[in-house]
């Protein structure tokens, strides 16, 4: 970041590749496809925008998702538009199971459906954490800081995230997990 | 990325982590991409820009700036201004190597004291001069004994004859008491109760003179003791103090003055 301030483009590049998939997943999960590229595309810009006065004071992905959870509170929690959240992924799904065979295609598609639907499912507040967990590879502390949470909360709400999940798809698949 | 301290995964929850990860991954459309990316090269160029412009990035500045350092260090670093503390030897110690070159002569230097040390303790005198010399020494101490038992003899007579003497002078107070009291009743219409103070100051005179003699001077008390006791004997009258002074004890005792 301190190199793209200096007017090294290929740091921002570099940054972009390895941040901007979680990133766009991490919107995508929580909001509809427009409302998700529209956040994905105001996060980036303000990271462009403040890389002059950027101070290094906590890891870049932790100042990234900062920016992101505080776009997401501001737009799409109000909007209550979380549902719109599995129509998109089922649309990607569909392209990615015509590389597979019908019955593991069917089967491999229903437990998708079944996870993303439970994911959708789940309290804003522990789908939030659980996307900084697997999308952002943050760790507890992180997340805590970037929801503005202590860290037994942090830690308590993803635990609760994880246990609602499994019980989700138990109880849609009907395997214990 | 570095393992998290505060959270791990329970079995179950890293099956569901895992089942999560293994979902398809939704690509980002290239147009928003590029879009970013185009802004972000837009504003690295500003960024650029804007920092070589810095007046700290200026050339002329660093050339300036290493003039400054380079003649502010050789200022203050001069070695004439290094002055040394009052008494500290300014003299360049000598080093190593020229005392290593030295060492052979500080080593024959040594050797030469050593072996001029046994000449020095021989002018000293010896165990064997001193008993040489025993004899001698014998002698003088033998000499120096006769001396002290020349001086106790003399003492020793001295003190006999002044025992002698005082026995005299005894014997003729009680010679003189004697006669006199035989001779009472005469003596004591003959002789007037007064001191015949003209002869007494005359043998004061003789006491008190330094240079008289000895024998003067015994002489002299004794007719002094004599004519004292004579008054005493005829009357209780007062003798005075100064023909007193110069008696003995023996013949102040006599004279009954002693503690009068």
């Amino acid at each position: 970041m301190q190199d793209f301030a200096r007017g090294d483009y290929r740091a921002f590049e570099t940054l972009y590749r390895r941040h901007s998939g979680g990133l766009y997943r991490y919107f995508t999960r929580q909001c509809s496809q427009a409302q998700a590229e529209d956040l994905f595309q105001e996060v980036w810009s303000n990271v462009i925008q403040a890389a002059a006065s950027y101070q290094a004071t906590a890891k870049f992905t932790t100042w990234l998702y900062r920016i992101a959870h505080n776009k997401l509170v501001d737009n799409v929690r109000h909007l209550q538009v979380v549902e719109r959240v599995i129509d998109a992924e089922q649309n990607s799904d569909t392209q990615h199971s015509q590389q597979q065979s019908p019955e593991q295609g069917l089967q491999q598609q229903a437990h998708r459906q079944a996870l993303l639907s439970c994911l959708a499912d789940l309290p804003p507040l522990q789908r939030e954490v659980f996307l900084l967990k697997e999308e952002g590879g943050l760790q507890v502390k992180q997340i805590a800081d970037i929801v503005a949470i202590s860290l037994e909360a942090g830690k308590s709400r993803l635990r609760y995230a994880y246990q609602s999940l499994r019980q989700c798809l138990g109880s849609k698949l009907g395997v214990a997990q | 990325m570095k393992p998290d301290t505060h959270f791990t995964y329970l079995p179950e929850e890293q099956n569901v982590s895992d089942q999560y990860q293994q979902l398809p991954k939704p690509a980002i459309p290239a147009a928003l991409t590029s879009q970013v990316l185009a802004s972000a090269k837009a504003q690295a160029s500003e960024h650029g820009k804007r920092h070589n412009k810095a007046w700290y990035k200026h050339p002329a500045l660093g050339v300036a700036a290493s003039i400054l350092v380079v003649t502010v260090l050789l200022v203050d670093f001069q070695p004439a201004s290094i002055e040394p503390p009052e008494g500290v030897p300014t003299g360049r110690l000598p080093s190593a190597d020229s005392l290593l070159q030295q060492a052979p002569v500080l080593q024959t230097q040594v050797r030469k004291r050593q072996l001029s040390a046994p000449r020095e303790a021989a002018s000293l005198p010896g165990v064997r001069s001193i008993l040489q010399d025993a004899p001698e020494t014998v002698v003088s101490l033998t000499e120096s004994e006769e001396v002290i038992r020349a001086d106790q003899i003399e003492q020793t007579a001295f003190a006999q004859q002044n025992q002698q003497d005082m026995e005299d002078l005894a014997r003729q107070s009680n010679g003189i008491m004697a006669s006199q009291q035989a001779r009472v009743p005469a003596a004591a219409l003959e002789a007037p109760a007064f001191l015949d103070t003209e002869q007494l100051d005359k043998l004061l005179a003789i006491l008190q003179n330094r240079q008289a003699s000895n024998t003067a001077k015994t002489a002299a008390n004794k007719q002094l003791f004599a004519m004292l006791l004579a008054f005493r004997q005829q009357s209780d009258g007062h003798i005075p103090e100064k023909y007193v002074l110069f008696l003995s004890d023996e013949q102040r005792l006599a004279l009954g003055t002693v503690n009068r």
